[in-house]
Parts: structure tokens; C-alpha cells; sequence
């Protein structure tokens, strides 16, 4: 469902993108969320990446949309996290955290606020491999392609990255 | 996929289930055309070009006024560019705030105030309250505002804090940005050992009338990706921080601009907020330790790891039944700790040792 902001040219495919669209919109607001923790800065996120799509559609060749789409996600998702940097580093002393509880619930609310936590303190390119590896289920090219990181360098920063989480939350029994 | 990376996908997978919650249509896609929203390209182009206007009317004005000697509002000019290399130089000497600045013009400033302050801007930028999404937001009790070219409107090139009441953090003037926290550069995948942080110039600089720690770093953390942080801290009550993290000689000379040509509000407490360094003398009495503290910067980019070129020292008085963060009274302060003391700006609130 597209609406025209404006009067004016349709861009070539448009009824492509409008497939495209509803098809990614809830995969790619995953992705995003995996990657900035909150849903309403993953939507602005994924918004602004299919604006850019939407914007080169017509010269995109069909088997590079979506891979162009997915960079456009995580380059959104970088440029979010950059706006946020500052605050969020500066706030690291800062957060509270509710009080415990018995209750299952809070538990497993704790841990993932744990497994956030964590996530936060990776480096971003650790975070965000590991984010197209465990919520788009990428295999190591297609993830090498949204990062542009070589493959060695996915490999090595999936690495770093589950070995850093495994040292900061134990074996997650 | 080993175990631990089996749990680690299923726990991952339920955390984004739980922060995106129920899976969603894609809401009505409205494409934003092109005239209405310059793409990144346009916008840097605009900006750049704004940036040579500015650049040009200012050197024609300095070049104008030398030549007939017209007495022209005095103007910091773009310093020197680091000279990009891993050696550390510092200047620890409080520098008179003309010293390092040049006079220029920069036509078409605009003023406005902000929490207090009168904010004086050159001509293409603009401020705008920070907004916040998703569970970041601002030290609790600061305020932050975003000073940015008017075409880049929200991006918070520079930020202006005013610290307020924030109690959560205690103001630390040898971070970036400010605060007492561990900010982490180069977070890129960057091999040990490739990046160099360097603290470039540590001293005193005013900043809207007031003496301010000015701070400025080089992150380089490869080839291509180098963060420069630029910092003037009012570490008196009421506080205030310009930082910014884009800090090349052009955002460089908009700081300086601001820092001279805006007024902060009064100081209104005695003591600093926040300081470091060694105590020369203890003088116990019944209910309290008067120490003489001999100021330090510190450096976690120096080899030296801190910089004293000062003999002079402050007194605190540090109460005797202070308790540290986590509820324990604290020793009494010696002679020789290397001591980081809080204040609220007119009683000391936090003492704790801090070993090089």
C-alpha cells in the first residue's frame, strides 16, 4: 500500500516495491530492533532504508534489491545509533534497573536486559553480525554484503563477538 | 553452530520478539520525494557550500581588517590542525583566552537563550532542543541541545549540556563528552593495537564568560575512520559542556566562535564540581579531613597518563563519615592519593582513590 506524498511520477516497478515492502517491512523492523533495542527507532530506521530504496528502485537489478534494502537498514540503523552514541555511553553509570523479583516474568525479563546489556557493549560491527546471523539467519556472504566486511572479517567479528557474549553471560544454561 | 550459539540464537531471537512485539503489517509506505527531503548527498553538498561562504566571508573580513585596520568583533578563527601523529602534545598551561585565537568576522549571527544561557551562533547554524528515542535520554536532571549547520538540523554535530541538577553522574572533565563513564572509540572491527588515541591539547579556555576545562582528542581508528572530540567544560555550578565528536577544524572554529561570543549564566556555588589530583596535606579534625589537592589531568591516552605542570593547589574538606558508592565510610584521605573528589558544589560529596 503506497501513499503518494505528492503528485508525480511513479518510479518504474512501483508495484514491485509495493510487493517488496510489505513483504521485508516486518523483517527488516526486526533486524533493526535487534540492532538498536527499541521497535519505534527500528521503524524510523527501516522507513528511512526503503526511502533510499525506493528512491534507486528503477536501477536496482531485481537480485540486488534486497541486499541493497538490507544495507540501507543497517547503514539507518548505524547512522540511529551514531545520534545515540554519545547519550548512551554517557549514560552507562546511570541505568537502573526495577527491583527484583521471584516472579518468572522479571526473570526472564532480567536476562534479557542482560543479553542487552551485553549486546550494547560489543563493538557495533560484533553487534550487528551478529544480529544478521541470529535474526535474519544470513549465511556469512549475504552478511559480508550488509556489513562490507570481507567474509574473514564476519567470520572473525562472529567470533569475537559470541565469545565476548559468552564471557559476560556465562554458558546460558 | 556449537551449543552456546544454538541457546544464544533462541535467546537472541526471544529478545527481539519481546522489544518488536507482535509481528505487524508494514504500515502505509509514504515516499518522501526528492524536493522535499534532500537526500545525504544534497544535504553535504548544501552544507559544504554553506561552510566555503562562511569560510570565505570570514578570511575576506580578517584579510580587509588588517589592511585598514578596522577594529572588528573579535572572532576565534580555525586553530591549527593536529598534526595527526601518535605523539601526545599537551599544553597544561592556563592559556589567556586570546592567545590562541584569531580575529575573523562571521556575519549574520544569531543569539537566543537556553536554559539561561545566551547562545550566540554564526550565520548557517542553528540549536535545537535533543530528542531522544527508544531508552536513551539525557544524564537525569541535564538538558541537552543539538547546535548544528541548518542543514543538518537534529544531527547534533555539537552538543551544548547544561549538567543542571544531575546528580546520577558526577561531571568528570578528562572524558569525552564530560561525564564520568568509559566512552569507547574506534568500536569498529579494528585490530588491537591498529588505532591511536591521542590527547591532543589539555588547558583553560573561556567559554561564555566563564573559565572552562577545553579538552580536544584524536581517535584514529583506521586510515579512513578518525573521530576528533573537542571539549569545553564549566565544571563550576551551574555547569555547562560543548562537545562535540565531529570536531574538524571547521566544527573546531564554530566551538570557539560559540565559546566567545555567548554568556553562561553566573557561577553560584564555590566549589568545583569535579577534580583530580594529588593531596599535598591532610589536616584532620573531629568531624572532617581539609585537604590540599594538587590538580592533575588525566590522560588515558599519555604515556605519562597524566599531566601536572602545576604546583598550585585547592582545599576541600572532605567529611569525616563520607561513604563511598557502596555505603562504606571511606578511609582517611593521605598524603600522596591520587584523589577524585565530588562536590556538590558546596559540600564534598565523594572521595575515592584512584591509583594511576
Amino acid at each position: 500500500m503506497i501513499t503518494q506524498a505528492r503528485t508525480g511520477p511513479q518510479p518504474v516497478g512501483s508495484s514491485d516495491f509495493e510487493v517488496c515492502y510489505e513483504r521485508y517491512w516486518w523483517p527488516m523492523v526486526r533486524l533493526a530492533t535487534g540492532l538498536l533495542g527499541d521497535r519505534a527507532a527500528a521503524e524510523d530506521a527501516v522507513q528511512e532504508a526503503f526511502t533510499a530504496v525506493y528512491r534507486r528502485w528503477s536501477t536496482l537489478a531485481e537480485v540486488t534489491r534486497i541486499g541493497y534494502l538490507r544495507v540501507c537498514v543497517v547503514n539507518a540503523t548505524r547512522t540511529t545509533q551514531r545520534r545515540q552514541t554519545t547519550q548512551r555511553k554517557h549514560l552507562r553509570l546511570v541505568e537502573d534497573r526495577p527491583a527484583a523479583g521471584a516472579d518468572e516474568g522479571l526473570i526472564q525479563q532480567f536476562d534479557r536486559d542482560a543479553l542487552r546489556q551485553a549486546l550494547n557493549l560489543l563493538p557495533l560491527r560484533q553487534r550487528e553480525v551478529l544480529a544478521l546471523r541470529f535474526v535474519s539467519e544470513l549465511p556469512d556472504a549475504e552478511i559480508a554484503q550488509a556489513t562490507g566486511l570481507s567474509l574473514g572479517g564476519v567470520r572473525s567479528a562472529s567470533s569475537r563477538g559470541i565469545a565476548a557474549l559468552r564471557s559476560s553471560m556465562g554458558e546460558l544454561r | 553452530m556449537n551449543d552456546f550459539e544454538t541457546r544464544l540464537a533462541a535467546r537472541f531471537a526471544a529478545l527481539v520478539d519481546h522489544e518488536a512485539g507482535a509481528p505487524d503489517s508494514a504500515p502505509p509506505f509514504v515516499p518522501v520525494l526528492e524536493d522535499e527531503a534532500p537526500d545525504r548527498r544534497s544535504r553535504t553538498r548544501v552544507f559544504l557550500v554553506a561552510a566555503v561562504v562562511v569560510v570565505v566571508a570570514a578570511l575576506t573580513w580578517a584579510g580587509l581588517s588588517q589592511v585598514i585596520h578596522l577594529p572588528g568583533p573579535q572572532v576565534a578563527g580555525p586553530p591549527t590542525p593536529s598534526a595527526g601523529t601518535t605523539a601526545t602534545a599537551v599544553s597544561t598551561a592556563p592559556s589567556t583566552s586570546a592567545s590562541a585565537q584569531t580575529t575573523s568576522s562571521v556575519a549574520g549571527a544569531s543569539t537566543t537563550v537556553v536554559g539561561g544561557m545566551t547562545l550566540s551562533l554564526p550565520a548557517g547554524w542553528t540549536v535545537t532542543p535533543q530528542t531522544y528515542s527508544g531508552g536513551s535520554g539525557p544524564i537525569p536532571g541535564s538538558t541537552v541541545w543539538c547546535i548544528d549547520p541548518v542543514t543538518a538540523k537534529g544531527s547534533c554535530t555539537i552538543s551544548l549540556t547544561s549538567a543542571g541538577q544531575a546528580t546520577g553522574n558526577p561531571l568528570d572533565v578528562d572524558v569525552e563528552g564530560g561525564w564520568s563513564s568509559n566512552p569507547s572509540y574506534c568500536s569498529v572491527d579494528v585490530r588491537q593495537g591498529q588505532a591511536t588515541h591521542t590527547l591532543d591539547v589539555a588547558d583553560v579556555r573561556s567559554f561564555g564568560g566563564r573559565s572552562a576545562e577545553y579538552r580536544k582528542w584524536t581517535h584514529t581508528c583506521t586510515a579512513t575512520q578518525v573521530v576528533q572530540a573537542e571539549m569545553y567544560e564549566v565544571a563550576y555550578a551551574p555547569a555547562w559542556i560543548l562537545f562535540s565528536e565531529h570536531a574538524d577544524s571547521y566544527v573546531s572554529a564554530v566551538m570557539a566562535w560559540v565559546a566567545q561570543h555567548s554568556t553562561l549564566p553566573v557561577q553560584t556555588l564555590p566549589l568545583r564540581l569535579q577534580d583530580l589530583g594529588y593531596v599535598r596535606s591532610v589536616h584532620a579534625s573531629v568531624s572532617a579531613y581539609i585537604v590540599t589537592l594538587d590538580r592533575v589531568y588525566a590522560s588515558a591516552y599519555s604515556t605519562a597518563g597524566e599531566i601536572n605542570n602545576s604546583s598550585t593547589t585547592y582545599e576541600y574538606t572532605i567529611p569525616a563519615l563520607l561513604v563511598d558508592a557502596a555505603g562504606k565510610q571511606i578511609a582517611a584521605p593521605k598524603v600522596g592519593d591520587r584523589a577524585f573528589i565530588v562536590t556538590n558544589g558546596s559540600a564534598v560529596t565523594g572521595y575515592s582513590v584512584r591509583p594511576l
